[in-house]
């Protein structure tokens, strides 16, 4: 590959390492979490028509625009959308419109590592058994809970009540760490182990699920999970909810509106394809997903609970899928064969890297931001955010009940993916114009892309996401605002969670204030000039 | 599973694995990787 033409001398070792750590920060824990429940819950066949259009006209475009944004910004070591969308608008209002890539992929990162953390801790309570025993659904609910501390009084404890908080310190210090190291020295290593490691025990759980055999008193088989998913059912096509939901898959899967696959794209050269490995990241993502992702959690439950059972589950929540079921079918499968702890490990360790693989991206644009704009040292920038990404999940972990981490979900997990991917197809595809967008996708690209989807960017893509976020504000952004329902649940914010809703907005108010005028104070100091735009960087400069 | 649903599941993995397979043998065989 060629050097990075992003100004310091940080760079991708090799081509097959940026694929798997772009892969790796796709690959997240809705792959085998929110997908197989989503498919199961929206009407399998439907919606699984859904998905693939939606594959087709947002996630595989977003993908190229998301690339093309990154490495664009690259030849002006812009590591960071303020910086990327500048050196495309040469308008003083295209850096503030980056602030939601500084603050989405912070803000995921926080309440995501905290997730990341539980994967930790189940992966290590499955190799000791500590949740042996409990057999039930609902006994390995109360066990989550209690890890969680947020077991009702009066329910069984089974863990310390700082349990949580050891994980989620451990989870966060490795994730900084991994980054203090670099692209190549740090991202790039954790993809290379990690991503093998995750693809395997994938493997070997969908080949041990899938031949599970029908189950004394439930009766149902792996292969009637499978039936579940792919029901052809296409009856609630004409429904808008699945096209939400499958849209929105899209999106959660592929870690497109984030800001982090740009920011690694801007340590390609303009000699690099972006084209093809676009397209091989976004396929890499779809096999995890649609072939493992869908052989694993449904099939299990459906295997064990039967398919009204299973129905439930899935209607339940990804995390109780996991995170209860999941162990309970272990425990079961270790009645006849006994490796039901490993496979516990495996299911949790997969779901581990697949978290820490995303979650290292998600501080990616934060670090490239101080290291350009203030000279910042990489290892100085990575252990400050990371303190004070620290903090703030402190928050998330301690308030977990009221509703604190659901409302972060919501308005940056959620909304803002949409929104920062709105933002960049309308300065990438309208701004820059079509045809500087498509020749720029094309610099060094091995494959030529269809033309067709030069249409598809400029109009197609742009629409769907309007048409969502005009929906998901209308269902979901106005009714959270006024209260008529939670971030969470359906119903309301009761008034002792309240105060809690108000830090946690405040805080993600905060958050964008504080970073609109550190951008202000970036571009001051620099004495960037505006409608001049950037100085293009053709050399390498030394390490920071 | 029916036949109905076999098939849905087929072409839904062929189009994906094929997708993977197709791009990364373009990768892998592409002159620029080192």
């Amino acid at each position: 590959m060629s050097s990075s033409n992003s100004g310091s001398n940080e760079a991708w070792g090799s081509r097959i390492g940026l694929i798997l750590a772009m892969a790796g920060n796709a690959v997240g824990l809705g792959n085998f979490l929110r997908f197989p429940r989503q498919a199961a819950a929206n009407g399998g066949g439907s919606y699984m028509i859904a998905y693939f259009i939606a594959l087709l006209l947002l996630g595989i475009p977003l993908m190229w625009i998301e690339w093309g944004i990154g490495r664009n910004g690259g030849r002006y070591r812009k590591g960071h959308l303020p910086g990327m969308f500048a050196a495309i608008w040469k308008h003083p209002a295209a850096k503030y419109f980056g602030v939601v890539g500084m603050v989405v992929p912070l803000g995921v990162m926080i309440y995501y590592t905290y997730i990341e953390s539980w994967t930790l801790a189940f992966a290590i309570f499955s190799g000791t058994r500590d949740y042996w025993g409990q057999t039930t659904q609902e006994g390995m609910i109360g066990y989550l809970r209690s890890f969680q501390s947020i077991a009702p009084e009066g329910a069984p404890v089974y863990h310390h009540e700082y349990t949580a908080y050891g994980f989620f310190a451990v989870t966060m210090f490795v994730n900084i760490w991994v980054l203090s190291k670099g692209i190549s020295g740090g991202i790039e290593k954790l993809a290379k182990i990690g991503m093998p490691i995750l693809f395997l025990f994938a493997i070997v759980l969908a080949g041990v699920v899938l031949t599970l055999p029908a189950q004394e008193g439930v009766g149902t088989t792996p292969l009637q999970g499978l039936q579940f998913i792919y029901n052809p059912d296409l009856s609630r096509l004409n429904e808008p909810g699945i096209w939400l939901a499958a849209a929105g898959q899209i999106f959660f899967t592929l870690s497109v509106g984030m800001g982090s696959l740009q920011a690694y794209a801007s340590y390609l050269s303009t000699k690099d394809d972006i084209a093809l490995s676009g397209l091989a990241t976004a396929s890499t993502n779809e096999a995890a997903e649609v072939v493992l992702g869908g052989s694993i959690a449904i099939p299990a439950a459906v295997t064990f609970f039967g398919v009204a059972g299973a129905m439930q589950i899935a209607q339940g929540g990804a995390f109780d899928l996991g995170f209860a079921t999941m162990p309970v079918v272990f425990q079961q499968i270790d009645k006849t064969l006994p490796i039901g702890n490993l496979l516990g490990v495996m299911w949790f360790g997969l779901l581990f890297f697949a978290g820490i693989t995303s979650s290292v991206a998600m501080l990616t644009p934060v670090t490239a931001f101080f290291r350009e704009e203030f000279g910042f040292k990489r290892e100085n920038v990575a252990w400050s955010f990371g303190a004070l990404a620290f903090v703030i999940g402190l928050m998330h972990v301690h308030w977990l009940q009221h509703g604190f981490l659901d409302e972060w979900d919501y308005w940056v997990g959620t909304f803002g993916l949409v929104l920062v991917a709105m933002l960049e197809t309308i300065i990438f595809l309208w701004i820059f114009k079509p045809d500087n967008a498509w020749k720029s996708i094309h610099l060094g690209a091995d494959i030529r892309i269809p033309k067709i989807f030069k249409f598809i960017m400029t109009y197609v893509t742009p629409l769907y996401l309007l048409i969502i976020l005009t929906w998901w504000g209308k269902d979901d952004a106005i009714p959270i605002l006024l209260n008529q329902r939670s971030a969470g649940s359906a119903s309301p914010v009761s008034a002792t969670d309240m105060p809690f809703i108000i830090i946690s907005r405040g805080i993600l108010v905060l958050m964008v204030v504080s970073f609109l005028i550190i951008i202000r104070t970036a571009w001051k100091r620099n004495k960037y000039d505006d409608r001049a735009g950037f100085v293009e960087i053709f050399t390498n400069r030394s390490e920071d | 599973m029916t036949p109905g649903a076999i098939a849905f599941m087929a072409i839904a993995w062929t189009l994906v694995l094929s997708l993977v397979a197709w791009s990364f043998y373009r990768l892998l065989t592409d002159k620029k990787d080192r």
